[in-house]
């Protein structure tokens, strides 16, 4: 509400967007209007950039610059953004920045905090960075980079042989890119792929992102339930492609995989590559999604078939797609936000696909006791019916499936964590203010990324932003240098949160003899459903163990991560320890990609690095998008 | 009484050539090929006029019962270019299913292929390559059949001259068109001809199926695919000038000299590295993988014997070949190996010679040492040891001892080894 004639500042910025690719969307059915949250936008000739993100359109196939959209300029913003084309590189950069603002918007209403990247740094989109078929969030830049390509000459399916095909312009692609990104900063050290399931989980947790932020949108589900007739599970629906120019313009004849099927709970145990793991992930989140659908609007479909439950032939009368539609879009809202909830509650190194059930439904759990809407049992079954089972726990009932909490009555609530639970509640309540904007003074000096020495370099690319542990003999404080972490106020956290994990090794069932580094800390607000307010903090704690054998690049980690109340008390603490199971399950992965890639003879040398370069960032983004 | 069979190795160098002597005066030619740039014995022409002469020996006349080329590589084919085969018959070529010019995925894989490679010889100059490391590239790149400068080539002599007379050439032919092998799935095939009587022919590779074809695939690695574009095209470019046309016009870009907010040099550096980032060598080695991993792989039952001869398939071959027991089951009651590949580290698997190979079978390496960490390690030391280790005795084209193994016998001048074989 304004309070004087000049306060004019919008809440929302709307903008166009292609939702599905361009290929499909010739119809003109599929360009939807998307709001994201005002920020604030400078604007320079090469770039433009609002508080978190920055959009630069530099092409390395040409070394050149593209002029940057203003999207300040009245005559753009009266139109919600250009009109998407897709040869206009101006609509490009809006896409961008459209989609990335509303992952990131996801995020923070998920995860109750401003998501903030390491040190402040905006998140770079390049939209035209290279030409190839693939896109990835490069870790070293912080930036995602869209490449771009000709379709096939032989085997263009719908576009035109050599036609330009832009990743950039797919919704799927940028949101895919971004939630990878975020999950990134979230969790660090999934990058290293110590089992399959990791990069399964990153691959996962990014489409499933894409998907259901897809499902957000009514302009795009409406049509969709009224030709599927409410079916979401229907095969030919366009709801279910991820990614589908891709597939075409490949030469493959058709869109990319497809989530269909009845369920083989024994194919989890068998299948051994990340992106088919990851798939049967996503599949277990969209059947859940499904069901929970399905309940929902179960009334409706009553109502409207006159108790027989099936809906006629021809077209669903337009009220029945609206009512229809607002509960697909709320349910989309929902699984969207439990999975990015659940990031909070997963172990920080090695997780697997039962850490994330189970982080998934203790997230539920603590927002919403009673599963009003059965989300959580949906889920919890849909899981079950692929083979995904909770580790370590008796039963599949709810209650054991959640992760344990720390008896609360038991422990004297801690000052010292209160207080450092306080300050960081305090910084991340201002972070939230709407008018919040970082200080000039808190930019830093960008870290330059490392210079690309060899080729394998760059086909490893990954992780310079692992915090690795201090070692405590040396007696130098912990923590981030003012470099890397320009805030005062956080560093101080740091080394104060540090000392405090030191001194309460027993009880975080740490490592008695390594030393801890702190990965990640950060604040949550959320209001629960009863309308409590709930004020935590999360925290990442890391030990390593250095070990003598060859490991293709990877460390063997333990981690903890601790979750505290604004009283001091300990609420979760989620571990993955050491053990031996754990070092010889990366081992025996590593000596099944060995097996693979060579003959075996033991004077060639393998390369040190093959794990990290086999499952980067850009190897899997490579064959996920091929 | 046991009939015998013959095995003839010729020294052609880095390259393969064998002439099979059946009972019956029947001949088999597997591969006449040598490369520029490890020639053995013989020099262009003469490993011909050999061939038709001992050929010519067996049977009277100059006819070649079978011809089979098992992979396009210049070490196997080249010879095929000489005019001397215009005076030879033939009953039967075989070449792997992948040479069918009638085949749309197999002529549309070559022509990626082709491309990345010419690219890949482009963009050379441009990568700065350590002597030792252009010395491996072109090697790779000539066996593959692209013009590098430099490697001087036999008057008129090219890979797609070679292939012609595969497809088209000799003076007759029982059979008009190739046998694309294999014919169909499953794997592995088994067919007989009558241009061989008694003889069983099993056929093991290259498998028919799509997923080999994305192998294949140069555009798997899409980034190097489009590295090397780029980088042919830079090199191609005249002046420095962008050598791709930018996807937006000159409308729609911003002058390098316009002031404002850039990216720091560093952060284009790694840009543009990333983008066309590509390794030389390891783009070359793909080249080379590939053309590799379109081998035919045989075993020829003669009788009691059975010649396992797998061209020059690498690793990926091997393993579809063992994880399919009937394929297997033929590998391993193998009477002879021919070694593929000279010798490489990868065409012959530590599992391949310690678990699966039977024992005391006598097998033949056409190879010869060089220059360059590619051909460092052929043939590979671990390899021969262990073949030594599993009571494999061998020979080899190249440097052989005085006394030789059972049933070998060296031929005049060094030229060839034979090899009696029971059958």
């Amino acid at each position: 509400m304004r309070k004087s004639p000049l306060d004019t500042r919008p809440e929302r910025r709307p903008l166009r967007i292609f939702a599905f690719d361009p290929m499909l969307s010739r119809a003109g059915d599929h360009r939807v209007t998307i709001e994201l949250p005002y920020r604030p936008i400078e604007r320079a000739e090469r770039a433009f950039r609002d508080d978190r993100l920055e959009v630069v359109d530099y092409d390395a196939a040409t070394r050149r610059y593209f002029r940057a959209i203003d999207l300040n300029d009245k005559e753009i913003a009266m139109t919600q953004g250009l009109e998407p084309l897709e040869h206009d590189p101006q609509f490009h950069q809006q896409m961008v920045y459209a989609v990335a603002s509303k992952v990131l918007e996801n995020f923070d209403r998920a995860l109750g905090r401003r998501l903030r990247f390491r040190g402040g740094d905006r998140l770079r989109l390049i939209p035209h960075a290279f030409q190839a078929r693939n896109a990835y969030f490069d870790d070293e830049l912080n930036a995602v980079l869209f490449g771009y390509f000709p379709a096939d000459e032989d085997d263009p399916g719908p576009n035109l042989p050599g036609q330009l095909i832009f990743t950039c312009l797919s919704h799927d692609v940028i949101a895919h890119e971004v939630a990878h990104a975020a999950l990134s900063r979230l969790h660090g050290y999934y990058n290293e792929p110590t089992n399959p399931q990791v990069p399964a989980l990153h691959e996962a947790f990014a489409d499933i992102v894409a998907m259901f932020q897809r499902l957000t949108f009514p302009e795009v589900v409406a049509p969709a339930i009224r030709d599927s007739r409410g079916d979401l599970l229907d095969p030919k629906s366009p709801l279910l492609d991820i990614g589908a120019q891709f597939g075409s313009a490949a030469g493959k004849g058709g869109p990319l995989r497809r989530i269909a099927g009845k369920p083989d709970p024994a194919l989890f145990a068998r299948t051994k590559e990340p992106h088919d793991l990851g798939w049967i992930l996503v599949s277990a989140v969209y059947e859940g999604f499904v069901s929970t659908y399905e309940r929902r609007t179960r009334d409706l479909v009553r109502i409207a078939t006159g108790g027989s439950g099936r809906l006629p032939e021809t077209e669903p009368h337009p009220d029945l797609v609206n009512r229809l539609t607002s509960e697909c879009v709320r349910t989309a809202q929902a699984v969207l936000s439990m999975c990015i909830r659940a990031t909070d509650y997963l172990p920080p190194v090695d997780p697997t696909f039962s850490d994330f059930l189970r982080a998934m439904v203790t997230a539920d759990f603590e927002l919403n006791r009673s599963d009003d809407s059965g989300l959580r049992a949906a889920m919890i079954e849909a899981f079950r019916q692929r083979g995904i089972r909770p580790e370590s726990v008796g039963s599949l009932a709810v209650q054991s499936l959640l992760l344990e909490g720390e008896d609360l009555s038991a422990t004297e609530p801690d000052p010292k964590l209160a207080a450092i639970v306080s300050d960081l509640v305090d910084y991340g309540a201002r972070q939230l203010s709407r008018h919040y904007s970082p200080p000039k003074t808190s930019e830093r000096k960008r870290r330059s990324p490392n210079k690309l020495a060899t080729p394998s370099d760059w086909i490893v690319q990954q992780n310079r932003s692992l915090v690795e542990p201090v070692d405590d003999a040396a007696g130098a404080p912990s923590g981030y240098s003012p470099d890397e972490e320009p805030e005062q106020l956080l560093r101080d956290i740091g080394v104060t949160l540090n000392a405090w994990a030191k001194d309460n090794r027993a009880r975080l069932k740490l490592d008695p003899t390594l030393p801890i580094a702190v990965s990640g800390f950060h604040p949550v607000h959320r209001i629960a459903s009863s309308g409590e307010l709930l004020v935590e903090m999360v925290c990442q704690l890391v030990q390593t163990q250095k070990l003598p054998d060859d490991m293709g690049g990877l460390k063997y980690r333990a981690g903890v991560t601790m979750i505290a109340n604004i009283d001091g008390q300990v609420r979760y603490v989620i571990n993955k320890p050491f053990h031996a199971d754990r070092a010889s399950c990366t081992r025996a992965w590593l000596g099944a990609l060995d097996e693979t890639s060579d003959a075996g003879w033991p004077s060639r040398r393998r390369d040190s690095n093959r794990m990290m370069a086999a499952f980067s960032a850009r190897a899997m983004d490579r064959r996920r998008w091929r | 009484m046991t009939e015998t069979l013959r095995v003839r190795m010729y020294n052609v160098g880095f390259g393969d050539c064998f002439l099979l002597e059946l009972p019956g005066k029947r001949t088999v030619l597997v591969d006449a090929g040598f490369h520029a740039q490890g020639k053995g014995a013989f020099a262009a022409n003469d490993l011909v006029d050999q061939i038709v002469s001992d050929v010519k020996e067996i049977s009277g006349r100059a006819r070649i019962d079978v011809v089979i080329a098992t992979h396009r590589h210049q070490d196997h084919v080249y010879a095929f270019n000489s005019k001397t085969w215009a005076d030879v018959e033939v009953g039967e070529v075989w070449l792997p299913w992948v040479e069918d010019r009638a085949n749309k995925q197999a002529v549309g894989l070559w022509k990626k292929q082709k491309r990345f490679a010419a690219q890949l010889a482009a963009a050379m100059p441009g990568f700065g390559l350590s002597a030792a490391d252009q010395q491996d590239v072109s090697f790779m790149l000539w066996n593959a059949g692209v013009d590098v400068p430099g490697v001087a080539a036999v008057g008129g002599w090219s890979n797609a001259g070679a292939m012609d007379c595969l497809h088209e050439g000799f003076a007759r032919r029982d059979r008009a068109l190739p046998r694309f092998l294999p014919e169909k799935e499953p794997s592995p095939e088994s067919f007989e001809t009558p241009l061989l009587p008694g003889v069983i022919v099993h056929v093991l590779g290259p498998p028919r199926n799509p997923e080999l074809i994305q192998e294949l695939d140069p555009e798997a690695d899409g980034e190097t695919y489009r590295a090397l574009a780029l980088r042919a095209a830079m090199a191609g470019a005249a002046g420095g000038g962008p050598a791709v046309a930018a996807p937006f016009g000159e409308a729609w870009q911003v002058k390098p000299d316009e002031p404002g907010f850039q990216l720091e040099g560093e952060e284009t550096g790694r840009i543009d590295d990333l983008a066309q980032g590509a390794d030389a060598v390891f783009a070359a080695e793909k080249v080379d993988g590939m053309i590799n991993s379109t081998s035919l792989v045989l075993v020829l039952q003669i009788g009691t014997a059975r010649l396992l001869l797998p061209g020059d398939a690498e690793w990926g071959t091997w393993k579809r070949i063992l994880a399919n027991d009937a394929a297997r089951a033929l590998v391993r009651g193998a009477t002879f190996f021919k070694v593929g590949h000279h010798g490489s580290h990868n065409a012959t698997s530590k599992t391949l010679v310690e678990q699966v190979l039977p024992r005391k079978i006598p097998a033949m390496i056409s190879t010869q040492e060089g220059p360059g960490s590619y051909r460092n390690n052929i043939p590979l030391t671990d390899l021969m040891t262990a073949l030594d280790g599993h009571d494999i005795r061998y020979t080899r084209s190249d440097v052989s001892p005085a006394a030789l193994p059972k049933g070998f016998k060296k031929g005049q001048g060094d030229k060839w080894i034979d090899l009696s074989l029971a059958c």
